[in-house]
């Protein structure tokens, strides 16, 4: 769905090669590219706004003291499977602690007076103002990815969320291709059924209709 | 009707391999058999219509804002204490406040030394004896050397205001500068008992400042007899090491240079520690 944009790529690159060698300023400039699209998969997966933000922080955190053992590969696919480790920790968690709900982990996030940041996203394919869905079909969407088992709705999330191919996926969940096409197959037919129970038929053609 | 049943055989074959389908992950055979089973099945048709659009709707999800940005800081990585560099460490005073005071003091009794040392120079040449130089110091005396030294001067003098030929001593102490020729026994009557007194303080304690011993032994090699020096400790000059110079070589010694020296050092490295207070490293 989103392309790196091909005029950043150098650019990328050279702050790659800095922050390998310690350079804080350069790894900033790379989250500032990628914390809209780490949030996200983070957000989709976990279903919680507070949590997605905490799973953002830890993997960058982990990418900047993981740069040196960067090697080669697309730096998107190397940050995307550390934010996907980040949010299967956080989802261990939560089963490992039952009585930390939804509601717990956004009372959490009350407790922190910091003033936030002002966002500035690098990345000018990303315009978070844009939808052709409407809110309550959008909830409903996230409420059937969170009645996905976890393996499943990290498949779905990562490759018809976020675009990825199965490579990538099976890459990022160390699952290998088949596995992974068997579980897109299954999510995406639960997601499909379960569209259809909240009233929704999922179609290209209905969709840009409502919009 | 045995056409119909093979179909719904594909069906359920089809099914499974309509995701792959749309997201192009088939082999060209497979895809090829599945596309022709699509315009002929119309439950497939359905099914892949089906799944296309949740596909879409996925996609369409609307990009959340994060609610901060997430640059990381170097506290954050652990990385504040190693962007210092050694000379911040070592001259910012940030783990213990209070030697930010303690530097400050240690400034302001550095360039008082400083400036009393020129002031000495100054008046008296580059080489002065110690007897001189003590009382004129007498503001800068609150280092542990400088102190130790006024003890002795002050000792000195009083074993010399007691002894017989005390004031012909001071006169000669403040005559030396211009009297190159001192008579290696002069005041002979207070010079073992002056002698005794300057190494009661220095000897045992061990590390008072090389410059002000150094200078402090000139001086007691100046007026303290080799006899009586020899009999305190038989066999070994406790000043050899630092660097005896003979009354005629003096106004060529290093010693008094090397004071100064220090002291510059010194006060040059307390004005950095104060900077650096100041703004805040």
């Amino acid at each position: 769905m989103i392309e790196a944009a091909g005029g950043h790529d150098r650019e990328e690159a050279s702050r790659i090669g800095a922050a390998r060698g310690g350079d804080l300023a350069a790894f900033n400039w790379l989250v500032l590219r990628y914390q809209t699209r780490v949030y996200n998969l983070c957000y989709r997966m976990l279903s919680d706004p507070d949590a997605a933000a905490d799973a953002t922080q830890e993997a960058f955190i982990s990418a900047y003291k993981a740069m040196g053992r960067f090697k080669g590969e697309q730096f998107r696919t190397w940050l995307f499977r550390i934010a996907t480790n980040a949010c299967l920790d956080m989802l261990r968690s939560r089963k490992r602690k039952p009585t930390t709900s939804l509601d717990s982990f956004g009372s959490e996030g009350s407790e922190e007076d910091v003033e936030p940041l002002p966002v500035v996203d690098l990345d000018p394919s990303i315009d978070p103002e844009s939808s052709a869905l409407r809110a309550e079909t959008v909830e409903i969407i996230q409420a059937g990815l969170d009645a996905l088992p976890d393996d499943q709705r990290i498949a779905l999330v990562l490759v018809d969320v976020q675009g990825l191919s199965y490579d990538e996926a099976a890459s990022m969940t160390g699952a290998n291709l088949g596995t992974v096409k068997s579980r897109i197959n299954r999510a995406r037919a639960k997601m499909r059924d379960y569209l259809r129970e909240h009233g929704i038929t999922p179609s290209v053609g209905e969709l840009s209709g409502r919009g | 009707m045995d056409r119909d049943f093979k179909k719904r055989d594909g069906d359920e074959h089809v099914v499974d391999l309509l995701s792959a389908y749309i997201d192009n992950a088939l082999n060209p055979g497979e895809r090829e058999s599945v596309r022709a089973h699509i315009e002929t099945c119309a439950s497939c048709q359905a099914d892949h219509e089906t799944l296309l659009g949740t596909q879409f709707m996925l996609r369409s999800l609307p990009v959340v804002p994060p609610p901060r940005a997430f640059t990381l800081t170097p506290e954050m990585v652990g990385a504040g204490a190693r962007r210092e560099s050694f000379w911040q460490r070592l001259l910012t005073p940030r783990a213990v406040p209070r030697f930010a005071t303690g530097s400050v003091v240690a400034f302001a009794l550095l360039a008082l030394l400083l400036v009393g040392d020129l002031a000495v120079v100054r008046q008296n040449g580059i080489f002065t004896p110690y007897a001189t130089t003590s009382r004129q110091l007498a503001p800068a005396q609150d280092t542990g050397a400088e102190r130790n030294a006024g003890i002795a001067a002050v000792q000195a003098d009083s074993t010399a205001t007691t002894g017989a030929a005390g004031s012909d001593d001071t006169t000669l102490a403040l005559a030396q500068p211009t009297a190159p020729t001192l008579p290696p026994n002069a005041g002979g009557a207070t010079e073992p008992t002056t002698a005794a007194a300057e190494r009661g303080i220095t000897a045992p304690g061990g590390t008072p400042e090389p410059t002000a011993l150094a200078l402090m032994t000139n001086q007691s090699k100046a007026f303290g007899t080799p006899d009586a020096l020899a009999m305190k400790q038989p066999g070994l000059d406790p000043y050899a090491d630092f660097g005896y110079v003979p009354p005629e070589e003096r106004r060529n010694s290093t010693v008094p240079i090397l004071e100064l020296a220090l002291a510059a050092v010194g006060t040059a490295l307390a004005i950095f520690a104060l900077v650096a207070r100041r703004r805040g490293v």
